[in-house]
Parts: structure tokens; C-alpha cells; sequence
């Protein structure tokens, strides 16, 4: 083979042909897509709960609603925090439960949830004041918070190198408050929440 | 030859000698006409054999056909020969129409008796014109059942094929005297030397593998390992790439086995003509995404083949061969398809995966580029073109699946308006029961069809778009391609044009990857290597594959192999 002289192979110089003119002939064969189908995501669920022990979070340093008043109540085995209006807080049935809280709202790490969480504002047990302490912390830092039972408080705890910034979500704060507490607004008497404190069976 | 001027019924039957004396094709090949030939880039090899100009236009029902069934499993591959691969041929494509075929034993028959014989009896001219006749009664009735909606789509193919046809006898250059002379007649010698040094687990027997070996080898390190449907150990080079990511201890067999020790040099001399070239079919329209796919029995292509061959390449006397490359063609097709204003202004402003590293949190706005970072990023941005799930960026990362659950739901914020739109095209799809490229590229959507296919097919077939758009314009203009590669092109061109002839290269393809992706997808000079040097000369020490490329060398000619005995 490597005697043989070597054909020279059949190789043209580069002509003078404008591609230019070619392309105009093959761009009017470009099809343009018609996405007539247009998905759209609707949030439905905002879960409001303080962050669970197994993750980290960050809580938004400007998107909360201070002076609010909840009462935590169960639904099986989870909780369920009605949201009492202004007006509301002074009924006989509701006064004793209220718990005056923080609505803030948290990002969660691994996976960028997030969710509104009802942090105390009371700080006279010392679980509320490490609850209120991890949340405050958590507008800069990634956090964690998990419950001692020895203690009966809980140890909270910076992430050791998270270092990514939350991504909080594109909806308002008022549509996220909207869509956690939906239905289980407490703004009058007759409320079924209301009337089963007061032992009314509908 | 065996022509049928369809409006005349003439038919046009010549032997090479009198082809050989015509210096244009013996019927109209003019705008107000059109060549009809089944896999045409065949035929148009002979124009270009035989010096005659092309026709203007070309409609290859071999595309058609591919067009009509591309996608619809029902129908390809046939119920019976489900492990099929490649695209039908002619006989099958009239089986697939419902037309009267002839036998394959027949045709290979006749094939077989056209192509060893240099001269033919008279009863071998008159079967062999019987046999050309047939041919051409099949292709026109194959023609008349096509469903062709889009006649300019159609010729746009045979325009394709042309250039295929162009690209195909070109071929690349190679280092043949090397390749042939020292390489190949060393081969042996030169796996076994590497196969002693690397075969940790002494699975080889001299330069043969022994799979019982390795079967033992799993069950004593218990090892969880993938098996055939008849329940054996699946030995594939790419088996054994995914399972050393899980066992480490099993790289080297895979680079063992990947880059040289199964690795059949005989493949690659074959495709080695009388020039020095190497020329292997290109396949064209062979994958769904309407992508070339270069292969033939016995031969291999050679950018196909591991990196440090690739060193190989010579462009011949007086002659440059440079590889000019998309850059991050896909990320671009797809910033510019879905219009999500992040994605496209990240990939006009330099690096795609840093950028979104950036977007991400992962690193500062102002930091130096990161490769750690950078590297890792890379998987997830490729990944999400086609929906890679967090257990796939663990897997590709090494990463952990909450860091990978993190990486996505990131994506997808960063890139929401892409995210939106690559839901909307696949709804699109299944709604329409097609999807197709800008340029028309189609696929039949059906039950059976992944949704990874879908999301993933506009960057895949937007992608054959511009190859083609590329390859259509750059041979028209004059320019030699000696290969179409993924998302490059290896062109030639005469030492003292060399500049001019890659400017407008380089001008070609931006302005091909701008009418499909909408904005210009940027090109890069990947490398340049002038006669007499090859690749394996010029690239950069640090290159994949260079340093590999210039231990073999040394062993050959430094002596170092043993001889191996073929008892």
C-alpha cells in the first residue's frame, strides 16, 4: 500500500457562489411551530407548619405577617392552624387558645419547598423562644431545628455548607396566605371550626 | 444504467462503456424536471464518478418512505423482526405499502452477480436489464403510494442526499502508510502489551477475553450486574463503562476494553481506498431524529472510533483538514426554540453551564469560571433537555439525590419559560399525534412513544436541521466536507485558501444554526492540520486521546512489543 503513489484525490477550490442566496431559497421552508397547547400550573397547596427536622431552611426577611393570631388544633395526626381574623379575637372560645404569631415564609433545602410558618411570638416558653430565634437566624443562614426530648427544647443548628441562596416563589405573599389558610379562616360566629368549641353538632 | 423518462415512457438502458463517454446524464436534469432513485445518493456517486453535472432536483422515496413510517412502531420495525435495526430497503418498503415484492434471494442474488463480474455474458446483460427494469417499476410505484404532502420538504431531502453523496466521496484523509504499514500489522502486538499492563483481574488469555473469567469475578465480589433477557452477564464495552461509575475498581478493564483491546483495526483498513482515504456510508436519515448514522458491515467511521485514533488524520499534499465545531449546539437550538430570555442571554454570553452555575446560586456572579463547579453543572444542563430525573444527575454527578433534587428544581426556575415550553411542546405532541423539526423533520407520536423522546426531539432533530441546512449549502458553495460528526464538520481545503475557505465555513454554519435556532449558534476552529502533518502531530499534549496516540507510536517504532503467537 505504501508504494503505491497516492491518487490525488478529486478536490475543488472553493467557489465564488454566495451561500448567502442559497440560504434565502432554504429559509422559506422553515416551518413555524403553533404551540396551540398551552399547559398551565396552578399552585393549590401551600402547607403551613413549622419546617420538619430533617431539612434546612431560610425564612424571607421582608415577606411575613407580624401580629397574627392562630390556633393549632389537630386533623388526625396532623395539624391544622386556623387563621382567627382581628375581630374575631376577643371570642370567649377562641381568646384562651390564640397563639400570636409571625406568618413567616420558609424555603426548604434539599428540593427548594416551602411553606408558611406560624412562629411564636410569645417567648415565655423556651421552645417559642428557640423557634423564634432559629427563624430570625434563618433570613441569613440555612437552619435546621430539631426537638430534644431531654431538653424539651429544641436544638437548632447551622447548615454546614449550603451555599446556595433560596428561590422563593413567584406568587405574592397575600396569594400564598390565601391559598395555605383557605378554609380554615375563622371570621365569624358561625364557623364550624367556632361551633364545635362551643359543642354545637351540625 | 436503467432510466425511465416518466412523461415519454423512453426508457434509457447503457453499459459503463457508453456511460463512460457521456460528459452529462442521458436525460433532462433541468428545473422543470425531477430524479427519482431510492437511496440516491448512491446514484449521484456516479455522477460524480462519472464527472456529470447533478440534476436540480432529486426526490429519493428511500427518505419518503422513512418519512411516511419514522416513529410508528406498528409498522417499523416489521412485527416478526422486532430486532431490526437501520431503515428499509426497497423490498421492504413495498412490503410496508402493500406492493407486489420481488425476493430478497433474488435481488441479493443479482447484486451479487452485477458487482464480482467485470464483463457479462449476453444472457447476464439481458437478466441484469430485467433485474434494472424491475428496479425502477418498483421505485415509481413505491413513488405513486408515498404519501407526499410537501413536495419542496421533499426535494429539500434530495438536496440532502446530494450533498451526502458529495460528503460520502470525499471521505476523510488518513495517515495511511502508518495506519497500514506500522499499526495494523502490530495490532495484536500492540493489545497484548496493554492488556498486560492494565488487565488487573487477569481476565484475558493472551489477547483473548475469557467471559467466565469475568463472570466469576462479579459473583466473588458480589457485584450487582445487568443481565441478558437468557439471563447472562451483559459484557457490552458501554455495560462495563456504566458499572465501573459504580465500582470503581473496574476503570481500568473499561478503558482497557474501550480504547483498544476489542477494538477491531481490521474495521478501519477496510474503509481505507487506494487514495489514503477513509470512506464509510454515512447513512443518512438512519435515527428517528432524521441524524445521519455511519456504519457498514466490517467497517467502522472513523470519528466514531476512540479519540486517540482520531490522531490518524492527514490531509494530503498541498491540503488543510480542519474540524470546525457548534458551539453547545443543543443548549442553543433549544434557548432559541422555547424564546426563554435566561437561557438564550446565557448562551450569547459565553458558557451555558457556568452561567446557569451562576443562576443557581452555586457561585457569584464575579467568581473566576470554576470547572468543579462548572463540570458539574454540565450534566444537569444536558440532562434537562431530555428530563433527567434526580437519580439520574446523582448517577452523573456523584453528587447526592438531595443536592440533584436541588440542581432540578432549580432549572427549572432559572429556565421556567424552557421548562413551560418543553411541557407544551410534548402536550403539543401527543395532541397532534406528531411532532416535527423546524425544517420538517417528523415523528409519528404514539402510545409507545417515551416522553423523554419528545421533550428531547426538537434539540436532537433542530440539530440534524442544521447539519443538513450546513451540508446542503457548503457543497453547493464548492466546499469540501470529508465528514459530517455530530456537530461538527471536517472540511478540507487547498493550503493557500485556507482562510478564506473557513471564514466562510465558519459564516455557513452560524447563519444554518440562526434559521433554525433563531439566533446564531456560534462556531469554533477545533483544529487545523496542514500537510504533511496529521492530528495526532499537531494536537495539544493535554488533548483526549494524545497522549495514548503518542504511546503507540513510540511502541511501534521504539520497538517494546512482543510478538504474539496466533496458536
Amino acid at each position: 500500500m505504501a508504494d503505491e503513489p497516492a491518487a490525488k484525490p478529486d478536490l475543488k477550490v472553493v467557489s465564488n457562489k454566495d451561500p448567502a442566496a442559497i440560504f434565502d431559497d432554504l429559509a422559506t421552508l422553515r416551518k413555524e411551530s403553533k404551540l396551540t397547547v398551552k399547559r398551565k400550573t396552578v399552585l393549590v397547596n401551600v402547607p403551613v407548619e413549622k419546617p420538619p427536622n430533617n431539612v434546612h431552611f431560610r425564612t424571607h426577611p421582608t415577606l411575613k405577617l407580624e401580629n397574627a393570631t392562630v390556633i393549632k388544633d389537630k386533623n388526625g395526626t396532623s395539624d391544622v392552624w386556623y387563621f382567627i381574623v382581628p375581630a374575631m379575637r376577643g371570642h370567649p372560645k377562641l381568646a384562651p387558645r390564640l397563639r400570636p404569631v409571625t406568618i413567616m415564609l420558609a424555603c426548604l433545602w434539599p428540593g427548594n419547598g416551602f411553606l408558611l410558618w406560624p412562629v411564636p411570638e410569645r417567648t415565655s416558653f423556651k421552645a417559642w423562644k428557640s423557634e423564634k430565634n432559629a427563624a430570625d437566624l434563618a433570613q441569613t443562614i440555612w437552619m435546621s431545628m430539631v426537638w430534644n426530648e431531654e431538653r424539651s427544647d429544641f436544638d437548632v443548628e447551622k447548615a454546614e455548607e449550603i451555599d446556595i441562596e433560596p428561590i422563593w416563589p413567584k406568587e405574592s405573599f397575600e396569594e400564598l396566605l390565601k391559598i395555605g389558610f383557605a378554609d380554615v379562616i375563622v371570621d365569624n360566629e358561625d364557623h364550624y371550626f367556632v361551633r364545635r368549641l362551643r359543642g354545637i353538632i351540625d | 444504467m436503467h432510466a425511465r423518462e416518466e412523461h415519454s415512457g423512453a426508457t434509457i438502458s447503457l453499459w459503463s462503456d457508453e456511460l463512460l463517454r457521456l460528459t452529462h446524464a442521458p436525460f433532462d436534469t433541468g428545473p422543470d424536471s425531477v430524479m427519482v432513485a431510492f437511496a440516491s445518493n448512491a446514484e449521484l456517486q456516479c455522477f460524480l464518478a462519472l464527472g456529470w453535472p447533478f440534476p436540480t432536483n432529486v426526490l429519493d422515496p428511500y427518505v419518503e418512505n422513512i418519512v411516511a413510517i419514522n416513529g410508528n412502531t406498528a409498522v417499523w420495525p416489521p412485527p416478526d423482526e422486532k430486532g431490526r435495526k437501520g431503515r428499509p430497503g426497497l423490498l421492504d418498503a413495498l412490503k410496508l405499502h402493500d406492493l407486489p415484492a420481488r425476493s430478497q434471494e433474488h435481488k441479493d442474488r443479482m447484486r451479487d452477480m452485477i458487482l464480482k463480474n467485470e464483463n457479462y455474458t449476453p444472457e447476464q446483460r439481458r437478466e441484469i436489464q430485467d433485474y434494472n427494469e424491475e428496479d425502477d417499476d418498483d421505485t415509481i410505484a413505491l413513488l405513486g403510494a408515498l404519501p407526499i404532502n410537501d413536495i419542496n420538504h421533499a426535494l429539500f431531502h434530495g438536496r440532502y442526499m446530494a450533498a451526502v453523496a458529495r460528503e460520502e466521496r470525499v471521505g476523510l484523509p488518513v495517515y495511511s502508510e502508518y495506519l497500514l504499514d506500522e499499526l495494523a500489522p502490530n495490532w495484536d502486538a500492540i493489545r497484548l502489551h496493554y492488556i498486560q499492563r492494565d488487565d488487573e483481574f487477569h481476565l484475558y488469555d493472551g489477547v483473548n477475553f475469557v467471559e467466565e473469567r469475568l463472570w466469576d469475578l462479579i459473583r466473588a465480589k458480589g457485584w450487582d450486574w445487568p443481565r441478558t433477557p437468557t439471563g447472562r452477564y451483559q459484557l457490552k464495552i458501554a455495560t462495563i463503562g456504566r458499572q465501573a461509575t459504580r465500582y470503581p475498581e473496574l476503570k481500568s478493564l473499561a478503558r482497557l476494553r474501550d480504547q483498544i483491546a476489542e477494538l477491531r483495526i481490521n474495521k478501519l483498513v477496510n474503509t481505507i481506498g487506494a487514495d489514503g482515504f477513509s470512506r464509510c456510508p454515512l447513512l443518512p436519515f438512519w435515527t428517528i431524529t432524521g441524524r445521519n448514522q455511519p456504519s457498514a458491515r466490517d467497517k467502522m467511521f472513523l470519528p466514531g472510533l476512540p479519540k486517540w485514533l482520531h490522531g490518524e488524520l492527514k490531509p494530503p499534499r498541498d491540503m488543510a483538514l480542519v474540524e470546525l465545531d457548534f458551539v453547545a449546539e443543543e443548549p442553543c437550538i433549544v434557548a432559541g426554540l422555547s424564546g426563554d430570555p435566561a437561557m438564550i442571554a446565557d448562551y450569547q454570553n459565553g458558557d451555558v453551564h457556568w452561567l446557569f452555575a451562576v443562576r443557581a446560586g452555586l457561585a457569584a456572579p464575579d467568581a473566576a469560571v470554576d470547572h468543579r463547579i462548572r463540570d458539574l453543572c454540565k450534566p444537569v444542563c444536558h440532562g434537562m433537555n431530555y428530563g433527567i430525573t434526580p437519580y439520574g444527575i446523582a448517577a452523573k454527578t456523584k453528587k447526592s439525590l438531595d443536592w440533584a433534587r436541588e440542581m432540578q428544581a432549580r432549572h427549572r426556575y432559572v429556565y421556567s419559560v424552557f421548562h413551560q415550553w418543553r411541557g407544551d411542546v410534548v402536550a403539543q405532541a401527543h395532541f397532534d399525534g406528531v411532532i416535527t423539526s423546524p425544517f420538517g423533520w417528523r415523528l409519528i407520536v404514539t402510545a409507545n412513544t417515551k416522553t423523554r423522546t419528545l421533550m428531547n426531539f426538537l434539540a436532537q432533530a433542530g440539530g440534524g436541521d442544521v447539519m443538513r441546512l450546513v451540508s446542503i449549502v457548503a457543497t453547493e458553495c464548492g466546499i469540501t466536507i470529508a465528514a459530517p460528526v455530530h456537530d461538527a464538520f471536517w472540511i478540507l481545503a487547498p493550503l493557500d485558501d485556507l482562510d478564506t475557505t473557513i471564514a466562510r465555513m465558519s459564516e455557513i454554519m452560524t447563519e444554518a444554526g440562526r434559521l433554525v435556532a433563531g439566533i446564531p449558534i456560534r462556531v469554533k476552529v477545533e483544529a487545523v492540520v496542514r500537510w504533511p502533518q496529521c492530528l495526532g502531530d499537531v494536537r495539544k499534549p493535554d488533548a483526549k486521546g494524545q497522549a495514548m496516540w503518542c504511546e503507540v507510536r513510540e511502541l511501534v517504532r521504539n520497538g517494546g512489543l512482543q510478538k504474539v503467537s496466533n496458536a
